[in-house]
C-alpha cells in the first residue's frame, strides 16, 4: 500500500513540476488574427443547407451570389454587374463581372453560375430557398442558361418582384456561386470554394473555424453596402471561436481572448459595459419575438381570449426588463427598423386589464390553465414567459409555463402542437416575409398560425406588387387585420449589440444580424 | 465533549431550516411569484432583506419558498434511494453468490448511465415537474447507494461477532437485521447526508442545463443558476441561495456526523 | 484472479447490450426531430423528409437498432448526423480532454482526502478534526458551476493569471495545454474532495477502534506504521468504492465544468448531442461511457481484496 501512495505522490510531484515553469508562457500566433465568437459550432460548410445563424454569418465571408443584400435589405449587384428584366417580368438577363476569380484561381464564368444553380435546385438538394424557386414557390424557375461566357439568363414561370430579394437571402447563403472543386471527385462535399474576400482555412470542430484572407479578391468599387459594395480582408486570418456560454464569452472579451463579441446577450451586458478597452456598436434587427397562439385549440379559437391576453400585457415594460433595455417594443409584424413601419404600424397595444378581463369573460373563459411554451435559448425568451404569465395572471388568465429545450420546442412549433408559445423569428428583409411567417394555410403548413383567407390574399398581393406606395397600403391593411384577429401577439424587435476591443476598427452591425468581418482591422489604440 | 459542537451546530442549522420551512407555510414577506418591473435588481434593503431579482421578485421570499421545495425534493429522493439501496446492498453483500451477481448486474447497468444525462433524458421524456426530478435523480443515485452498502456489508460480515451469531444458529435475516445493519448504519448515514447534498446540487446542475423545476417555482438551484449572468453586477442574487445551500448542507452533514458518533455501537464513552 | 476478471468481463456483455438497447430507444422517445433541428425553423417538409432518408431515420426503429448494433460490433459507430465526423474518432478526441481533467482531479482529491481524513480520524474530536470536517462539509456544498465561474472571474479576468477560454491539445503543446486545464482541474478537485474526506475520516474512525489496532499499538509498533500498515488499508476500502463511483459520476457530470471553461470534452459532447438530437453520437458516447464504467468497477472490485484481505473474490 505504501507503493500506491508513493506512486500517487510521484504523479503529483510530476504534475506540479510541469505546472510551475509554464505559468508565464504565452501562446504565440503568426499573422494578424481577428477573433470573433459564435455561440455554437457551425452546422455545415455547405452553403444554405444545414444552417443556423452562425453558419450563415461564416458563409457570407466565403461565397457571393449574383446579387447581395444591401444595407436596407434590397438586392444590389454582386457577381452580376447589371441585369435587365423583361416587360412581362419573367426573364432576367444578368451580366457577370469580369476578372473575378474563385479561391482556387479559376476565373468566374457563366458555366459556374449555371452549375451552382443546378446544384442548388437539384432533386436531392437541401438548399433552403429551393421550395421558393420551385413550382408553387414565390419565384419558380423554369430555366437557367448561359448567355456567352459572361451572361446568364433565368426565366421564371411568372413575374416575381421578390425574385432578386430571394436570391440575396442570407439564410440561403445569398445563392453563393461555388466552383466545381468544392465537391470531390466522388461527389461528396469538400469545402466551399467561392469568390468572397476570405477563403476556407480549417474547421476544428467545436473549437473554431478559421478563414484566411483571399489575396486576389476583386472588390466592387465604392463603400461597403450590406453584403456587397466594396469589401476587403484587412486581417490575415479570421477565427470564429465556438463559445456557447455567454458568461464565458464576456469573460473572454474582457480578458482579451476574443476581439469581437457579436450578438452580446443582453443579460451579460452589465458585465461588460463600462469596462476599459471595450467599445460597443448596435443596430436594430428586422426580427420579432411574439406569442404564437394555436387557433385550433378549444380555448384559443376565440379571438376575444387571444385579444384579452394581448391587452393584459404592458409590452413596453416587458421589453425593457426582459431584454435589459436593448430591444424595441413593437405590436406589428412589420419590424420597427423596416422602411414600411409607418403610422399604422407604430401604435403599441396598451395594457388594459379591465378590458382584458371583460373580453376573457365574454369568450367564456373560466380560468382553465393554458400552456405557454418557452425555452432557455435565448434566455430572454424565458424571461418573456415569466413576465407574460405574471401579467396575464392579473387579468385572470391562468398561463402555465412549460420550458422545453430548443429541439422539443421546434418540434412542437412545426407540428402546431401547442396552445401558446413564446417564439422568436430571425431577421426577414421584407415585411412580406415577416407576415409570411404567420399567415398561411394551416392544413398545408401547421406552422402558420394565421389561417385567414383575406390575409393570405393580401400577402400574395404584396409579393406580386412592386410599387412601394401600393405595398405600404397593403401592409397597413394587413396590420389592421392582424390586430383584430390577434393570431399572435408581437412583443418586440431585438437590437443586435456587438462589444469589441477598442483595437478593432471598422466593424459595423446591421439589421440583418450577421457579423461582417471584412473591412475590419486590428490595431487602433488599445 | 467537543463532539457536541457537531451536534449543536448540526441541530441548530437544521432546526433553522425546518423552522423557515414551517413559517413559509403560513407567512412569506412577499408573494414569491409577484413581479414588480419598476424595482428590478434592487440591492438588499429594509424593504427587501435580500434585494429583488431581475423581475422585481423578493429574493428572501423566494429563498424561503425555495427552502421548502428544494428540501422536499431532496428528502423524497434520499428516502426512496436510501431505503431501496440499503435493502438491495445488504442482500447483495451478505448473501453473496447469485443474489449478489443479479443485484450488481442490474445496478451496474443503471450505473453505466452518467447520472446527469439519464436525468436529462428521463425528464425530456416524462416532462418537467418536481416528480420527474425525484424519479430521475432517484434512479440515477440508487446504484451508488447499493454499491456502498454492499461494500460496507462485505467488510462487516467477516467480523467475529457475525460469525459467532451464525455459528449459534441465528438465521440470515435475523443476523442481517440485528448485527449487520447497525454496523452498516454509520456509512449509510454519511451517505444519506452526502446524498441530500448531491441531490440539491444535481437539481442545481439540471437547472443550469435548462431542465430543472419548472418556472416560476423557485428552488435554490434554479435561483443560483439564473443568478449567473448577474454574479458581478447583482451579487446578492447568488449569495442568498448559495448561502442557503451551504448552510443547509453543512447542518445536515454535521448532524449526520454527530448522529453517527452516537449510533456507533462501539463508541467508547 | 484472471478467471474472475474474465468472468466479470463476460458478464458485462449482457449489461452493455441492455445499456445499448435502453439508450437507443430512450433517446428516440425524447420529442424533437434531428432533421428539423439541423435544417432550422424555415425548412420545407420535402427537405426534412429527404434528410430523414439520408440519416436512415425513415426505417422502423428496431431495424435501425439492429443495423446500428451490427456496425458497432465491428467498431463502426457511424457518423455524426450533424457534422458527418466519424463518431469513434470524435469520442476519443473528446475523451482525451475529459480524461485528463477527471483523472488528475480525482487523483488529487483522493490524495488530499486520504491525508486529511486520516489525520482527522486519528485526532478525532480535536480542533484539527473539527477544522477538517468543517472545511470538507463546506466545500462539498458549493455547486461546481458556481465555483468554476468564481475562479474564472478571479484568476482569469481580475488577476489575468490564467486564460479564460480555449484549449490546446497535449500533442500540440503540453505546457500550453496545462495552462488551460489548471482552472477546470482545480474546480473539480475542490468539488470532489469534501465527500471523499468525510468518507475516509468515517471509515478510519471505525478501524481505529478495532482490536487489532489496539494489539498493534500494544506490540510497540510506531504509530506511523500502525496508521500506514493497519489502519489505512482497511479504512480505504469503502472510500475506494466511492472513488470509483465518483470517477464514473464525473465523466457525465463534468459537462457543467466543460461548459463554463469552454473545453471540448466528452461531457459537453453528450449533453450537446442529446440537445441536438444527434442520435449516432449520443448512442456512441453512452456505449463508450458504459464500457468505461464496467472497466472501472471491475478494477475497483479486483483491488478490493488487496486492501481488505479477508474479503475474497466471489
Amino acid at each position: 500500500m505504501r507503493k500506491a501512495i508513493l506512486a500517487l505522490v510521484i504523479l503529483l510531484a510530476v504534475t506540479v513540476a510541469w505546472l510551475l515553469p509554464s505559468q508565464r508562457e504565452p501562446v504565440v500566433e503568426t499573422g494578424t488574427v481577428l477573433r470573433a465568437r459564435i455561440n455554437a459550432d457551425i452546422a455545415s460548410s455547405e452553403p444554405g443547407t444545414k444552417r443556423d445563424a452562425n453558419t450563415d454569418a461564416v458563409m457570407m465571408h466565403l461565397v457571393e451570389g449574383l446579387v447581395a443584400a444591401r444595407e436596407d435589405g434590397t438586392a444590389g449587384p454582386m457577381l452580376a454587374s447589371s441585369w435587365t428584366v423583361s416587360p412581362d417580368g419573367r426573364t432576367y438577363r444578368f451580366k457577370l463581372r469580369r476578372g473575378v476569380r474563385f479561391h482556387n484561381g479559376v476565373p468566374l464564368t457563366s458555366a459556374d453560375v449555371v452549375w451552382s444553380f443546378h446544384r442548388y435546385l437539384a432533386p436531392g438538394s437541401e438548399w433552403r430557398c429551393k421550395p421558393d424557386l420551385s413550382p408553387g414557390g414565390i419565384a419558380p424557375v423554369v430555366s437557367i442558361k448561359p448567355d456567352g461566357a459572361y451572361g446568364v439568363t433565368i426565366i421564371l414561370a411568372h413575374a416575381a418582384p421578390l425574385f432578386l430579394t430571394e436570391l440575396a437571402r442570407i439564410d440561403c447563403a445569398g445563392t453563393g456561386i461555388i466552383q466545381r472543386q468544392s465537391v470531390g471527385p466522388d461527389g461528396r462535399w469538400r469545402y466551399p470554394v467561392g469568390t468572397g474576400p476570405f477563403r476556407w482555412g480549417s474547421w476544428h470542430h467545436n473549437q473554431y473555424i478559421e478563414l484566411l484572407r483571399y489575396k486576389n479578391y476583386r472588390s466592387l468599387p465604392g463603400p461597403p453596402d450590406g453584403n456587397g459594395g466594396g469589401k476587403r480582408a484587412l486581417v490575415e486570418r479570421v477565427r470564429f471561436m465556438d463559445i456557447p456560454d455567454d458568461a464565458a464569452a464576456s469573460a473572454a472579451l474582457l480578458r482579451g481572448s476574443v476581439d469581437v463579441l457579436d450578438g452580446l446577450a443582453p443579460e451579460v451586458l452589465a458585465n461588460v459595459s463600462g469596462a476599459t478597452g471595450i467599445k460597443f456598436t448596435s443596430s436594430p434587427s428586422l426580427d420579432f419575438y411574439c406569442i404564437l397562439f394555436q387557433g385550433r385549440d378549444r380555448l384559443l379559437a376565440d379571438p376575444r381570449l387571444r385579444r384579452a391576453i394581448a391587452l393584459s400585457l404592458d409590452v413596453a415594460a416587458l421589453t425593457r426588463v426582459a431584454t435589459h433595455g436593448t430591444a424595441t417594443p413593437d405590436s406589428s409584424p412589420v419590424p420597427a427598423a423596416s422602411p414600411y413601419y409607418g403610422a399604422v404600424e407604430r401604435p403599441l397595444v396598451r395594457q388594459n386589464l379591465a378590458e382584458a378581463r371583460a373580453l376573457a369573460r365574454a369568450a367564456g373563459y373560466r380560468g382553465e390553465p393554458i400552456e405557454l411554451i418557452t425555452s432557455h435559448s435565448p434566455p430572454e425568451m424565458y424571461d418573456d414567459a415569466i413576465i407574460i404569465q405574471a401579467m396575464a395572471r392579473e387579468a385572470g388568465i391562468n398561463l402555465k409555463i412549460a420550458t422545453l429545450d430548443w429541439a422539443s420546442q421546434l418540434a412542437r412549433y412545426s407540428n402546431g402542437d401547442y396552445q401558446a408559445m413564446v417564439f422568436g423569428f430571425s431577421a426577414r428583409l421584407d415585411p412580406s416575409l415577416s407576415f409570411g411567417l404567420l399567415a398561411g394555410d394551416k392544413a398545408q403548413d401547421p406552422r402558420k398560425t394565421w389561417n385567414s383567407p383575406a390575409a393570405i390574399a393580401m400577402l400574395r398581393q404584396s409579393i406580386a406588387t412592386a410599387d412601394p406606395k401600393a405595398r405600404q397600403e397593403i401592409f397597413d391593411r394587413l396590420d389592421q387585420l392582424f390586430r383584430s384577429d390577434a393570431p399572435a401577439v408581437i412583443l418586440y424587435n431585438t437590437r443586435r449589440i456587438t462589444a469589441m476591443r477598442s483595437t478593432v476598427q471598422g466593424f459595423r452591425s446591421w439589421p440583418a444580424e450577421t457579423q461582417r468581418l471584412w473591412n475590419v482591422s486590428l490595431g487602433g489604440k488599445p | 465533549m467537543r463532539a457536541r459542537i457537531h451536534l449543536v451546530l448540526g441541530f441548530g442549522l437544521v432546526g433553522l431550516l425546518v423552522s423557515v420551512i414551517l413559517v413559509s407555510f403560513v407567512w412569506l414577506p412577499y408573494d414569491p411569484l409577484a413581479i414588480d418591473l419598476d424595482h428590478t435588481l434592487a440591492p438588499p434593503s429594509l424593504m427587501h432583506w435580500f434585494g429583488t431579482d431581475e423581475f422585481g421578485r423578493d429574493v428572501a421570499s423566494r429563498a424561503m419558498l425555495g427552502a421548502r421545495i428544494s428540501s422536499f425534493i431532496a428528502l423524497q429522493t434520499v428516502v426512496i434511494t436510501i431505503v431501496a439501496g440499503t435493502l438491495f446492498g445488504l442482500i447483495a453483500g451478505f448473501l453473496r453468490g447469485w443474489t449478489e451477481r443479479l443485484v450488481m448486474t442490474v445496478s451496474d447497468a443503471l450505473l453505466a448511465f452518467p447520472g446527469i444525462l439519464l436525468a436529462l433524458a428521463l425528464i425530456a421524456v416524462i416532462g418537467q415537474s418536481r416528480h420527474s426530478i425525484v424519479i430521475a435523480l432517484g434512479i440515477a443515485y440508487l446504484p451508488s447507494v447499493i454499491r456502498v452498502v454492499r461494500a460496507a456489508t462485505l467488510s462487516i460480515r467477516e467480523r467475529e461477532f457475525i460469525e459467532a451469531s451464525r455459528a449459534s444458529g441465528d438465521g440470515a435475516l435475523y443476523t442481517m437485521w440485528r448485527h449487520v445493519l447497525p454496523n452498516v448504519l454509520p456509512p449509510v448515514l454519511i451517505l444519506a447526508t452526502s446524498l441530500f447534498g448531491w441531490v440539491v446540487l444535481s437539481e442545481s446542475a439540471l437547472s443550469f442545463l435548462g431542465v430543472g423545476v419548472p418556472a416560476p417555482i423557485p428552488t435554490w438551484g434554479n435561483m443560483l443558476s439564473s443568478a449567473r449572468p448577474y454574479m458581478a453586477s447583482a451579487s446578492w442574487l447568488s449569495i442568498a441561495p448559495g448561502l442557503c445551500i451551504v448552510a443547509t448542507l453543512l447542518g445536515i452533514n454535521m448532524l449526520g456526523d454527530a448522529l453517527r458518533d452516537r449510533l456507533d455501537p462501539r463508541e467508547a464513552n | 484472479m484472471l478467471g474472475y476478471a474474465t468472468k466479470r468481463l463476460l458478464l458485462a456483455i449482457p449489461t452493455l447490450f441492455l445499456v445499448a438497447l435502453i439508450v437507443f430507444f430512450l433517446v428516440r422517445l425524447i420529442p424533437g426531430d434531428p432533421a428539423q433541428v439541423m435544417l432550422g425553423e424555415g425548412a420545407s417538409q420535402q427537405a426534412i423528409a429527404a434528410l430523414h432518408a439520408q440519416l436512415g431515420l425513415d426505417k422502423p426503429v428496431p431495424v435501425q437498432f439492429v443495423s446500428w448494433l451490427g456496425r458497432a460490433l465491428t467498431g463502426d459507430l457511424g457518423t455524426s448526423s450533424i457534422t458527418g465526423q466519424p463518431v469513434g474518432a470524435l469520442i476519443l478526441s473528446r475523451f482525451q480532454v475529459t480524461a485528463i481533467v477527471v483523472l488528475v482531479s480525482i487523483a488529487l482529491a483522493t490524495l488530499i482526502a486520504i491525508i486529511a481524513g486520516m489525520i482527522a480520524a486519528w485526532r478525532q474530536h480535536s480542533q484539527i478534526d473539527l477544522a477538517v470536517l468543517g472545511a470538507a462539509s463546506f466545500i462539498l456544498a458549493i455547486p461546481s458551476f458556481w465555483l468554476g465561474l468564481l475562479l474564472l472571474l478571479l484568476f482569469g479576468v481580475t488577476l489575468h493569471w490564467l486564460p479564460v477560454v480555449g484549449y490546446v491539445p497535449f500533442s500540440e503543446s503540453p505546457s500550453a495545454a496545462i495552462l488551460f486545464l489548471i482552472l477546470p482541474i482545480t474546480t473539480l478537485t475542490i468539488s470532489e474532495t469534501g465527500v471523499l474526506t468525510r468518507m475516509m475520516r468515517s471509515s478510519a474512525i471505525d478501524v481505529l477502534r478495532l482490536d487489532y489496532v489496539t494489539h498493534a499499538r500494544a506490540k510497540g509498533l510506531p504509530e506511523r506504521t500502525v496508521l500506514a500498515r493497519h489502519v489505512f488499508p482497511n479504512a480505504f476500502a469503502p472510500t475506494m468504492t466511492l472513488v470509483g463511483l465518483t470517477l464514473g459520476r464525473c465523466f457525465g457530470g463534468i459537462a457543467v465544468i466543460e461548459t463554463v471553461f469552454t473545453l471540448p470534452g466528452l461531457g459537453r459532447l453528450m449533453v450537446d448531442s442529446v440537445l441536438a438530437r444527434d442520435y449516432p453520437v449520443v448512442q456512441g458516447c453512452l456505449l463508450f461511457v458504459a464500457a468505461l464504467y464496467v472497466l472501472v468497477n471491475l478494477v475497483v472490485d479486483l483491488l478490493y481484496p488487496l486492501f481488505d484481505p479477508r474479503v475474497g473474490l466471489s
